[in-house]
């Protein structure tokens, strides 16, 4: 059981999709308690990998993987050969059903089953082609899980892919007046972004080699033994040799193994000892901007961010807290799993320019938010903003950087589901969300207003909530980077407290305009249907009101359980990238 | 070349006739088919309409039970030299690769007539006292691709392109109305011009090497001859196969006959010629590859050519479907548009590239037809070709909808879809290329080669943007049913019609293997590992 966790956290979500094929149309309730029921089960097992987790592992906790790549600590790994083909003269490819999770996953994973729980509650007040919405929402949820757990870039890919489809479908059906307009965009941003990364993925598979595999059809490990350390170095320096017939080698998707230079096919093109060169460039480099355009398109960064006002506002609240909960978190967490680790010396090379879009995006995010007359526009705005923080948090490449993105991330993903929740509060009762249309709503709303009130001040980063402990942990990283490995300059820190500042500013503001002062509405009518939060949206606002202030005010239940990875990964990135750059720069 | 021929040369050929015809048997029987359906069709009076095509389908299944009797014996040999044989001289050559592509041919052969089953019954314009013909027809389309795909003289080639054609020019027309005259005289004007270019390319190939025998060590590859017109001779001889592919500069004949020809004579023509011609085309490069053609001094990489006619294919392709609401029209853009993803597959020529343009048709083959019977369900539904007219019909029949979306999304080439698989490995093929040249043209190739699959993901989707995202307004738009009823000298006039069961049938049979082959495509690339590329 406890070793298929991750499987069942895919699979489930599928098969209910696939039950609710067989279900007729009419029972529309099913449907809503089915996708709760699911997000619950999800719920359970996610919290019952992050109780197995151990946040400092013992040594050799999977035999392959630890003699594959020693100093990352990933568990509850599940490997099958999944796709075994023959590439004729370039020897044999392999895609394994590959999944495990690490320090760098685990927060992602238990954060995708919250906001999905809060997305399932949130359901409720869809009323059209609930069969459609439902059979849709589980793939999605199947497809966000799976792409969190992958280890194989196949694996990923595909479910990286394969979230486009549903979330196409449920803005464009079940969206607002401008569904058509902007599903469409999101689908051809993101496939353009991901179109970015399959052609680094092609590359990069034609170049790495699995060295098990490869080592048990050249006859060095033997069938069904174990392996050992020893045997892979002699494969590898085999490999390095060109000692073995290309008809023997096993390409492979399999992001371990791309995390190792000595799988690289020498005189390939990724090679680190041989530098290919196009357009003046090393073709790493390059990989690992397309990379970075790719996922940057997913987080957004800007200027690639067009698609993120469009589809939030339009989508349905509950897509909307799912795609600025956990979707653009794939962006950061692609870029760490995989332009960081497979691509170190592009990270430190690209560090400035990294930490610039950063910036860029916490300012021009916060001043675009601050224009915004529409209130979900304004939440989306700060999406963008806030999301900047994990880029320069992971540009300082410091321990204390990347742990507050990644607290950023997960903490982004509460605090940014409460906030169009509530502008969903708002919407469902009023079909209107402009600003200027409401004023001192806090006679009419107490409850609400206080659960805004608190959204708002965690979003802006008051001590106390997680907001304070992620940006404070990112602007910590990005002062130390200064003097600890000088990647990006500390005017770039302070540039982005100004976004603290704006934040505060936009948030006070509207609070100003739409709750305080004097009771407005632009329409009579609204008068009546503006009650205060009801039982669901309660239950959608207390546990992401305590998962907020717990995370805010005890911060190492996050950080013990990444800390161990997030070391490993730092480590990792600084070591290995040194050392490539020295060998494709040195040439 | 006639020389005096004695009694011995001439039982030694004769023996060599003989023994070719045993190879021949799924070709014979499709041929004894096509005689079976023309004297049927003249001395039965009645029930014509249900006993053609059993005639038909009953040869093209025969015919693909010896072909797959033949693929299993050519899988035993594993030695270069016995994996191709010759037959008639050298005329026809049998290999793993051919038989390959004839079982391909076979399939859409019979997914053509089950198309076109109850195709009379659903188009006003379709002459049901001419069934006979049009079965014939389709049984010709088969057998010339079929020959096509084993021919190895350019004196074949050309016959068999030319059996092709001529059955697609009567096919073409077989709406009998003005939109399908225009197609059919389009055609054949195109496809006259086009042949005609062909076999002078042809003459002056033979011209320079005294031989049409492409295996034959005399062609192409012994002179270092450097004249401008053997360039002139090859290119023309390409363009012949282009024709047949509908890729740049001689594509424009199909969207006209997308359009005018009847949806199963459509389906075939996306299909079969097309891959026909890959195999040519790939069979003809091979056999002049190491012959770099050189214009005086100047030399000219056949591979910067073909990367160039893929390039332009796919721009074309994919541009001017985006501005298309017919149906068959789109996909006859399509078409372009994955001709230059299979051309960017045999430029790759290495092993992989040719592992790949094999899997890339065979997945091809199940997307197209697909499309077509989605085109073809919907319009015996509503009468509807146009895709604005396709509003909200993803909601009125789920099964059409999720069809709809499957089938697209494989044509864009998104996981989890064996578009998906094919396209990545078009694509690795050609990153193996690149790798190994250092050519950079592969790799602006490839990049620009995938990002015409973002152009391409607008005009596919639209077909379930409009099924899914626009409703249906006016009383005309839902009351669908209509149709049938306002088109005379329709039998059946019941209200409600559910698609056959059958029709179900098929079209699932079609979407599985899109969907089997990304998560098992190990299983078919196992088959197309055992074909021996000789280059």
């Amino acid at each position: 059981m406890a070793n298929h966790l991750l499987s069942f956290l895919v699979f489930i979500p599928l098969l209910a999709a696939f039950f609710l094929l067989f279900v007729p149309h009419a029972k529309e309730n099913f449907f809503k308690w089915v996708i709760l029921g699911v997000s619950v089960v999800e719920i359970v097992i996610a919290g019952l990998i992050g109780y197995l987790f151990q946040s400092q592992p013992d040594k050799g906790l999977n035999h392959e993987l630890a003699v594959l790549l020693p100093n990352f600590h990933f568990q509850m790994v599940e490997k099958a050969d999944w796709i075994d083909l023959n590439l004729g003269s370039l020897g044999r490819l392999s895609i394994d059903y590959f999944l495990a999770v690490d320090g760098l996953s685990i927060s992602l994973i238990i954060l995708s089953a919250v906001i999905l729980f809060i997305g399932a509650i949130a359901s409720f007040t869809i009323n059209k082609h609930l069969k459609g919405y439902a059979i849709l929402f589980l793939l999605l949820s199947a497809a966000i899980m799976g792409c969190f757990v992958a280890l194989d870039f196949f694996l990923f890919y595909l479910f990286f892919e394969f979230m486009l489809l549903p979330m196409y479908f449920l803005i464009g059906l079940w969206g607002g007046p401008r569904r058509e307009y902007a599903s469409i965009k999101f689908f051809l941003y993101t496939l353009l972004g991901s179109i970015f990364i399959l052609i680094v993925m092609i590359g990069l598979y034609n170049s790495v080699i699995d060295p098990i595999e490869t080592g048990k059809l050249a006859g060095i490990i033997g069938e069904g033994g174990t392996v050992t350390t020893e045997q892979l170095v002699q494969v590898q320096a085999q490999v390095q040799a060109g000692t073995i017939p290309g008809t023997k080698l096993v390409h492979t998707f399999n992001m371990a193994a791309m995390m190792n230079s000595a799988n690289f096919i020498p005189d390939s093109i990724l090679d680190t000892v041989v530098t290919s060169m196009l357009w003046g460039v090393p073709v790493r480099f390059l990989a690992f901007l397309a990379l970075l355009i790719g996922f940057s398109i997913k987080l957004p960064a800007v200027p690639l961010h067009s698609w993120l006002p469009d589809a939030h506002v339009e989508a349905p609240t509950a897509i909307s807290v799912i795609l600025a909960g956990i979707l653009l978190k794939i962006g950061g967490y692609g870029l760490i799993r995989i332009g960081f680790s497979i691509f170190p010396e592009g990270a430190i090379h690209y560090a400035w320019w990294i930490g610039f879009f950063g910036v860029l995006a916490i300012i021009y995010g916060a001043l675009n938010a601050l224009a915004m007359k529409d209130l979900k526009k304004l939440i989306a705005y700060s999406s963008v903003s806030h999301m900047g923080f994990v880029l320069l948090g992971l540009a300082s490449l410091t321990v204390e950087g990347t742990s507050g993105s990644l607290y950023q991330m997960f903490s982004h993903g509460l605090i940014t589901a409460m906030l169009f929740l509530i502008a969903g509060v708002l919407y469902d009762r009023t079909d209107n969300r402009l600003i200027a249309n409401f004023g001192g709503l806090t006679s009419a709303m107490p409850h609400f207003t206080a659960v805004v009130i608190i959204a708002f001040f965690a979003s802006l980063g008051l001590p106390g909530f997680s907001g304070f402990i992620a940006e404070l942990l990112v602007f910590l990283g990005a002062f130390n980077s200064a003097t600890v490995n000088m990647l990006i300059p500390r005017w770039m820190a302070i540039v982005a407290t100004l976004g603290l500042l704006l934040s505060a500013g936009y948030y006070l503001w509207t609070l100003q305009r739409m709750f305080f002062g004097e009771y407005y509405l632009r329409e009579d009518i609204w008068h009546s249907k503006l009650t205060d939060l009801n039982f669901r949206e309660y239950a959608m606002f207390i546990p992401l009101i305590i998962a907020v202030i717990v995370f805010g005010i005890f911060p190492s239940l996050f950080l013990d359980m990444v800390s161990d990875s997030v070391n490993n990964f730092v480590g990792f990135v600084l070591n290995t990238g040194q050392t490539n750059l020295k060998l494709i720069l040195g040439q | 070349m006639i020389k005096h021929t004695n009694i011995g040369e001439l039982n030694a050929s004769l023996s060599d006739i003989l023994k070719s015809i045993a190879y021949l048997l799924p070709e014979i029987f499709l041929v004894l088919a096509f005689l079976l359906l023309i004297i049927a069709d003249l001395a039965l009076k009645q029930r014509r309409g249900s006993i053609l095509p059993v005639i038909a389908c009953g040869g093209l299944l025969l015919s693909f039970g010896f072909l797959v009797a033949q693929w299993i014996q050519f899988n035993g040999i594993k030695v270069q030299e016995l994996a191709s044989v010759p037959l008639f001289s050298g005329m026809l050559s049998l290999d793993s690769y051919g038989i390959f592509f004839k079982i391909l041919f076979c399939l859409s052969g019979i997914l053509a007539v089950f198309f076109s089953l109850n195709y009379s019954k659903i188009h006003n314009n379709y002459p049901l006292n001419r069934t006979g013909e049009y079965y014939t027809v389709l049984l010709g389309i088969v057998i010339g691709s079929m020959f096509m795909a084993m021919s190895s003289h350019l004196l074949s080639i050309y016959l068999s392109i030319e059996t092709v054609s001529i059955c697609s020019y009567v096919l073409t027309f077989f709406h009998f109305d003005r939109k399908g005259t225009e197609a059919s005289m389009k055609y054949i004007l195109f496809g006259g011009v086009a042949s005609g270019l062909m076999l002078y390319g042809i003459s002056l190939l033979y011209g320079f090497t005294g031989t049409l025998d492409i295996n034959s060590p005399g062609f192409l590859q012994s002179t270092g001859n450097t004249d401008g017109l053997l360039v002139i001779g090859v290119l023309l001889t390409i363009g012949g196969f282009l024709f047949k592919m509908a890729a740049v500069p001689f594509h424009i004949w199909a969207p006209d006959v997308y359009e005018g020809a009847p949806i199963p004579a459509v389906a075939i023509f996306s299909v079969a010629p097309k891959i026909a011609a890959v195999a040519v085309l790939t069979r003809f490069l091979s056999a002049t590859h190491a012959f770099d053609l050189s214009v005086g001094s100047v030399n000219i990489n056949w591979q910067v050519v073909v990367a160039v006619i893929a390039g332009a294919t796919l721009v074309i392709g994919n541009f001017a479907a985006l501005w298309q609401n017919n149906a068959k029209r789109l996909m006859a853009y399509s078409s372009i548009a994955h001709s230059g993803f299979i051309l960017v597959g045999v430029l790759a020529y290495s092993e992989l590239g040719m592992y790949s343009v094999v899997f890339y048709v065979t997945v091809y083959l199940f997307m197209n037809f697909g499309a077509f019977l989605l085109i073809k369900m919907i319009y015996q539904e509503t009468g509807f070709e146009n895709i604005s007219d396709y509003k909200g019909l993803g909601v009125q029949y789920p099964f059409i909808g999720v069809m709809a979306v499957i089938v697209m999304i494989s044509l864009v080439g998104l996981p989890p879809t064996a578009g998906f698989t094919a396209k990545l490995l078009i694509f690795s093929a050609l990153w193996e290329t690149y790798q190994q040249t250092g050519e950079s043209y592969l790799f602006y190739l490839l990049i620009f080669g995938l990002f015409n699959t973002v152009i391409s993901l607008f005009y596919y989707l639209k077909i379930p943007f409009y099924m899914y995202f626009k409703n249906a307004e006016t009383v005309e738009e839902t009351n669908r049913y209509s149709y049938r009823e306002e088109n005379k000298g329709i039998a059946n006039k019941t209200t409600v019609i559910n698609f056959p069961l059958w029709e179900k049938i098929l079209a699932i049979g079609l979407i599985f293997p899109l969907l089997f082959l990304f998560f098992k495509t190990d299983w078919l690339m196992n088959f197309i590992s055992h074909i021996l590329f000789i280059f």
